[in-house]
């Protein structure tokens, strides 16, 4: 009985010390890392600039604030442990919102920094990944942000306001790394530049990157990004501006995106496959001018035609664009072939590649204006 | 055994003091000698009027007996009577002594111990008897709200010093033959009354003969408070949660009595022990029955809610702040590092040491006059509460977190020690191990509980068994009409609470 009594100790103690690490640490004895930029040197080194949160006591208060540190290695993993030679508080990542990658790095592809965000325990893969559009990533941190201190999180915070936008998209990098394993489909990351407003540089969000399997191929504009994002069924708000030209003069309208359904059909008829897309699109009517006082339902399906009609020339000219340009399936054509017709994906998938270049897709967009807003009349002018 | 022990002892002091005789002055004379250098000891000889030789004398000690009362009863009849040739002790009795409360005393023990309790020995001239006579009448407090179990809606009585007043208290309000109160004296040197009292049918006999034999096994030269019962009879004396309830109220310790609880009172103190006293106690509150079942409800859980945040805020906190920074959101740890910033102390001291002068400010304003707890509430809040975090000795978050762990300590006064204990068990363990030792405590923690038996009934058993019956009145508390029967295991064999219990 007794030795049973002092086994009961034992075994708490023992759950206790085999916990795993041992690391209590105050915890303003971390350098809390915000974003990261990913750069190469001529040699094939890594460079990375870091956005690092520092701490300033004014008085009584204390600020955060935002420190830029550049560190070099070998290898990332290198990079990151020099700059404990050159800055105090050990970096710490598990807080990182942003990793941009440099031109440079990835069109040479990004295989081993994707593979140390999924190896290392503070880097989360849930960071969001951006591709500089300019020459390097790090001479995006130099550029300003408006509001915040921290310009990461800016960016983080960017992104989640994408949704009412939609002329870019989050990826992170877990998402990321899916896409490339995946059959049929390439992946596409947000792109990131700078611009200058009032003689200073911002940081922007300039649409997005193609890439083949890791490597990159080129960049896409906003409105493109637009079309990519009704066709991966990505939209969740935004805008479809329309000119109209009829009777009466050239009018402005703005058709609010409420809700998105977008269909990737796949067909395979007499041995040729090819792409149906149905996108089925509710709006809400913003802006209008119209000589006359009432919305009539002739009005309502003209305008929603005439919607619909850009939507299909804009995201056709699109596809075909990057069919003859990149080749690359960004779309996930491929894919939907390999999940509803995996027969048919059998046969075609070894030369998929070239049938993607000619394949014929068909854009099919239904437009359903749901509301007019808070009224149901026009402004009326008198004289 | 002890108790016969007690007894001999007692007896054995008395008797080599005194030998009644024939003779009053000799009598006297040695009852004097009891009661040497004890200044409070009044003898009052005095005769009849229509036979002087008929000579009298009271003992009684002075303060303890109402002076009116004994000069009504006693020294008026006897003085003024027609006492006829013949009389003895008997007839005095019998006829002459106008009290409610008088019998014969054979030996001087029971006239000592009456005499000590407040009442008044008459001895007669040439008779080795003694008449004991009901004179009782101490000044005590009267009637108040309890200060410590306050209520907004229900009565305002509680208990005072005085046994019979606290048992007419509980009396009052349980008009049944049942109810039984039964007495024993404990305490050697202060031979405390206690009154051990359950309603017969509802109470369960096995647990009340275990309450009787603990009593019975207890030994000790004074009871002075109701804590001493509890310490010498508790099922887990190391623990830190009690066993056995307290409460100040007589509405309290007669619901207890209904739900086939035991109940001891105590002379002098004015307080009523109940047994068994199972966890959800520490977090039911008379006034719970006496408001509307929603917003019970809405405090009992508050009461839960609040028990757990005050032992584990502190924990958590330097769980997050030295090991799980990852589990912060971003804008919490930008918001904590800024607080952090340039504060000299580890996270770990910082909260110990707040901790710590929380407990010392709440020391001492509870024994502070009102006064001066002002003040000392001012240098609390401003002195260490202000001008620290600006200063930059402690940071504001730990302040929020000791704020807030003081405040929910203090939702429910009963638990506040075991809840001071278990945050430092926390505490310690967190910043040691972090999350992992939380747990490791709180797991600890939960199988100490449950291990735990209140005279036989587990600690836990309305939490852990099977069955909606024992949940209707722990973390909510359901309406009247959910709880039909008296808690399964306590009770004895009368389960019923309602008309339609049964089915």
């Amino acid at each position: 009985m007794k030795k049973r009594l002092l086994l009961l100790p034992w075994i708490m103690m023992i759950a206790l010390f085999s916990t795993s690490c041992w690391n209590y640490k105050d915890v303003e004895n971390l350098g809390v890392v915000a974003g990261c930029a990913i750069d190469k040197t001529g040699e094939g080194h890594y460079t990375l600039t870091v956005e690092m949160i520092n701490m300033v006591v004014k008085g009584r208060e204390s600020q955060p604030e935002s420190v830029i540190l550049e560190t070099e290695g070998e290898t990332i993993l290198d990079a990151i442990r020099n700059s404990i030679s050159i800055s105090s508080p050990k970096l710490y990542w598990s807080h990182a919102t942003c990793l941009i990658l440099g031109q440079d790095v990835a069109s040479e592809g990004i295989k081993e920094i994707l593979d140390i965000i999924f190896r290392d325990e503070e880097l989360r893969v849930g960071i969001h990944l951006f591709v500089s559009e300019g020459k390097t990533a790090k001479e995006l941190f130099d550029a300003k942000v408006l509001t915040a201190v921290i310009k990461s999180f800016e960016i983080d915070r960017r992104m989640a306001d994408e949704g009412f936008l939609s002329k870019s998209f989050p990826v992170q990098a877990y998402r990321f790394i899916d896409v490339l394993s995946e059959e049929g489909i390439s992946g596409v990351l947000p792109s990131i530049c700078i611009t200058e407003q009032k003689g200073e540089k911002m940081i922007e969000l300039c649409g997005s990157a193609v890439f083949k399997e890791d490597k990159l191929l080129g960049f896409l504009d906003k409105e493109e990004t637009k079309s990519l994002n009704f066709i991966l069924n990505n939209i969740k708000g935004g805008v479809i501006p329309l000119k109209e030209s009829s009777d009466g003069g050239a009018q402005r309208i703005s058709l609010e995106i409420l809700k998105n359904k977008t269909d990737i059909e796949p067909m395979y008829i007499n041995n040729k496959p090819s792409i149906q897309i149905n996108i089925e699109t509710e709006v809400s009517l913003k802006e209008l001018n119209k000589a006359d006082n009432t919305i009539t339902q002739k009005d309502l399906e003209f305008i929603e035609k005439e919607a619909g009609n850009r939507l299909k020339t804009d995201i056709e000219g699109f596809i075909s664009k990057v069919q003859k340009k990149y080749n690359s399936d960004i779309f996930g054509f491929g894919r939907s072939f390999y999940k509803n017709k995996p027969s048919v994906w059998k046969k075609i998938s070894h030369q998929w590649k070239n049938i993607f270049k000619d394949l014929e897709v068909k854009v099919k967009p239904t437009i359903r204006i749901m509301d007019s807003g808070m009224t149901n009349t026009y402004i009326h002018i008198g004289d | 055994m002890p108790a016969d022990s007690n007894k001999s002892s007692i007896n054995m002091h008395f008797k080599a003091d005194i030998k009644l005789g024939k003779n009053l002055s000799d009598n006297i004379f040695q009852f004097k000698k009891v009661f040497q250098d004890d200044d409070t000891f009044r003898v009052r000889s005095f005769t009849n009027q229509k036979q002087p030789d008929a000579k009298f004398c009271v003992l009684y000690i002075d303060g303890m007996v109402d002076v009116q009362t004994a000069n009504r009863t006693i020294m008026e009849p006897i003085i003024q009577c027609h006492l006829t040739e013949k009389y003895d002790i008997d007839s005095i009795l019998n006829h002459v002594v106008i009290n409610n409360y008088a019998e014969k005393a054979y030996t001087p023990e029971q006239m000592v111990e009456g005499i000590i309790r407040g009442e008044t020995v008459l001895l007669m001239d040439h008779c080795s008897e003694a008449l004991i006579i009901s004179t009782k009448g101490w000044k005590s407090r009267s009637i108040a709200e309890p200060e410590n179990e306050k209520v907004l809606r229900g009565p305002r009585e509680g208990f005072v010093e005085p046994i019979l007043v606290n048992l007419s208290l509980i009396r009052r309000r349980l008009a049944t033959p049942n109810l039984k109160f039964k007495f024993m004296t404990l305490g050697t040197q202060t031979k405390t009354k206690v009154c051990v009292s359950y309603i017969e049918g509802i109470v369960n006999n096995k647990i009340l003969s275990e309450v009787l034999d603990r009593l019975n096994k207890v030994s000790i030269d004074s009871v002075l408070g109701s804590n001493y019962l509890v310490e010498l009879t508790t099922d887990a004396p190391y623990s830190p949660f009690k066993t056995i309830g307290s409460t100040e109220r007589p509405d309290v310790a007669v619901a207890k009595l209904l739900e086939g609880r035991i109940i001891i009172i105590l002379d002098g103190t004015p307080e009523a022990l109940t047994m068994p006293f199972l966890f959800e106690e520490y977090f039911q509150n008379d006034e719970d029955y006496y408001i509307n079942f929603y917003y019970s409800s809405i405090s009992r859980f508050l009461r839960f809610f609040g028990f757990v945040l005050t032992i584990s805020t502190a924990g958590l906190y330097v769980a997050f702040m030295c090991f799980h920074w990852e589990m912060m959101p971003v804008m919490l740890l930008v918001s904590v590092l800024e607080a952090r910033e340039a504060i000299p102390f580890p996270t770990i001291i910082e909260t110990l040491g707040l901790l710590v002068t929380f407990e010392i400010l709440r020391e001492a304003g509870s024994r502070m006059p009102i006064n001066i707890g002002q003040s000392l509430s001012i240098l609390g809040a401003l002195v260490l509460g202000t001008a620290a975090v600006e200063a930059r000795i402690v940071s504001a978050p730990v302040i929020v977190i000791v704020a807030l762990t003081g405040l929910t300590g203090l939702m429910i006064p009963k638990i506040k020690g075991p809840s001071i204990i278990l945050r430092y068990f926390l505490v310690l363990l967190s910043g040691f191990l972090g999350l992992y030792g939380f747990m490791m405590g709180s797991i600890i923690i939960m199988i100490h509980l449950c291990g735990i038996r209140s005279f036989g009934i587990p600690y836990m058993v309305s939490f852990t068994s099977l069955g909606p019956e024992g949940l209707k009145d722990t973390i909510f508390r359901l309406p009247l009409w959910f709880m039909k029967k008296r808690p399964k295991f306590i009770s004895g064999e009368n389960k019923i609470r309602q008309a339609n219990g049964g089915q």
